[in-house]
């Protein structure tokens, strides 16, 4: 890939999978956050390695959408994940 | 509470073991000089009772002059065993007064020499079994009370994983077939008047709904430190890889049982099943999702890398100015 902005998932931040959507825990801040789908289900193809086109896709998808509302529901999660420590940026250039 | 593990050496090896992996390897005994340390730290922790485990504990050669040093300082006194002793230790036991002095003697099956044991502790002894499959058979425990007059109740637990380790457990998704086999067998039991006790882990939905009431509350998820002969404290032996504290003077098991309730608070979101999340048991305080340990089974961690292409932020950046200009937020949830 180009320039865009790489994401990791840092080491003290761990997942799983609940019956109503995913809870992310992370120790190094003790702090918890239950993911409702369609959320849950981005974070679950993020972890599994699917690129950022194909998730947008699968949520326009999954979550009757337009294409463009996914695109900015999937940015939207990430940021809010980055902001909680459940991602960190690896680089980026803005 | 608080556990005091007096030796690392065992003569069994039980598959469903979780305290190997606390050890590290190490195979080593507590020195009189640090079960003393030991005792100090019960004293100021307010806990009247020394509950000696292992390992086995009477392996220990030091075994009933630690029985003696507890009950000098007025404490009582639990002694968790597989059964198999030396004559010395049986024997200290065997003397102990019963009121102050009980021994749980876990058993897997008909073991040579154990039976020895229980005939000469009787009423001294109470026996616990693991449940490490859901296909186990506990009708022998009803035979072992009548024949050797034990205390007529049953301790059960179930086989928890380590955090970090390899023994063999009863997995969560056994536990409702365990729960019915244990519920069918409570009701033998009650009928010959031998109670049971459930040990830490359980949950009320392994079991039929009818089973509920002599179930009880349970023991939930509390772990009791355990504190190893090398003067370490884990918060139990399943745990143990997530954190140690040192026995250190003037703490006691409040102060370490709240760091380490500190260090888990993180993970007690997560129980033992998916349905734990929204189960109306657990919200209204009658379940605490299973043990830790096995919840933690559950977890799935990193690492990961996502990327995010250039054009796809350039479009969320057009729309973040426009959004801006427009003095409205951008994003989704506008």
């Amino acid at each position: 890939m180009g320039s865009g902005i790489k994401y990791r998932c840092p080491p003290q931040v761990a997942w799983t999978v609940e019956s109503d959507g995913i809870l992310l825990l992370n120790a190094a801040t003790a702090s918890s956050r239950r993911l409702r789908y369609p959320e849950a289900a981005v974070w679950d193809w993020i972890s599994r390695g699917e690129s950022c086109d194909r998730i947008m896709r699968k949520t326009a998808a999954v979550a009757k959408m337009e294409t463009e509302t996914a695109r900015r529901l999937v940015l939207e999660a990430v940021r809010s994940w980055v902001e909680a420590g459940f991602l960190v940026v690896e680089n980026g250039d803005g | 509470m608080a556990n005091i593990s007096i030796t690392t050496v065992c003569h069994r090896d039980c598959g469903y073991c979780f305290a190997r992996d606390a050890w590290n390897g190490a195979v080593r005994h507590m020195t009189i000089e640090d079960y003393q340390r030991a005792l100090d730290f019960l004293a100021r922790s307010g806990i009247d009772q020394a509950r000696l485990l292992g390992g086995e504990p009477t392996l220990n050669p030091h075994f009933p002059r630690m029985v003696d040093l507890a009950l000098a300082r007025g404490l009582r006194v639990l002694v968790f065993t597989g059964g198999l002793m030396p004559e010395a230790a049986l024997q200290r036991l065997e003397q102990a007064p019963a009121d102050r002095v009980a021994v749980l003697v876990n058993v897997n099956g008909d073991e040579p020499g154990q039976a020895h044991a229980l005939q000469r502790l009787g009423r001294r002894a109470v026996l616990g079994f693991n449940i490490h499959t859901p296909a186990f058979e506990p009708d022998f425990l009803l035979d072992l009370i009548r024949q050797h007059g034990l205390t007529p109740s049953i301790r059960f637990g179930l086989a928890h994983p380590s955090v970090d380790g390899s023994n063999r457990f009863l997995h969560p998704r056994h536990y409702a077939a365990a729960g019915e086999r244990l519920a069918r067998f409570a009701e033998r039991a009650r009928a010959a008047g031998i109670g049971l006790e459930l040990d830490c882990g359980f949950v009320p939905c392994m079991f039929p709904p009818e089973a509920w009431e002599w179930i009880g509350p349970g023991a939930g998820c509390a772990p009791i430190p355990d504190i190893l002969p090398d003067l370490t404290l884990v918060a139990c032996y399943p745990l143990a890889a997530l954190g140690r504290e040192p026995l250190e003077n003037g703490r006691g098991a409040g102060d370490v049982r709240g760091r380490f309730d500190a260090l888990f608070a993180v993970y007690r979101p997560a129980g033992v099943f998916r349905a734990c999340s929204g189960c109306a048991l657990r919200e209204s305080g009658r379940c605490e999702g299973g043990c830790l340990a096995a919840a933690m089974l559950r977890l799935r961690r990193g690492p990961f890398e996502f990327s995010v292409a250039e054009e796809r932020l350039h479009e969320q950046r057009t729309e973040a100015s426009r959004s801006a200009r427009q003095g409205q937020p951008a994003g989704f949830h506008q």
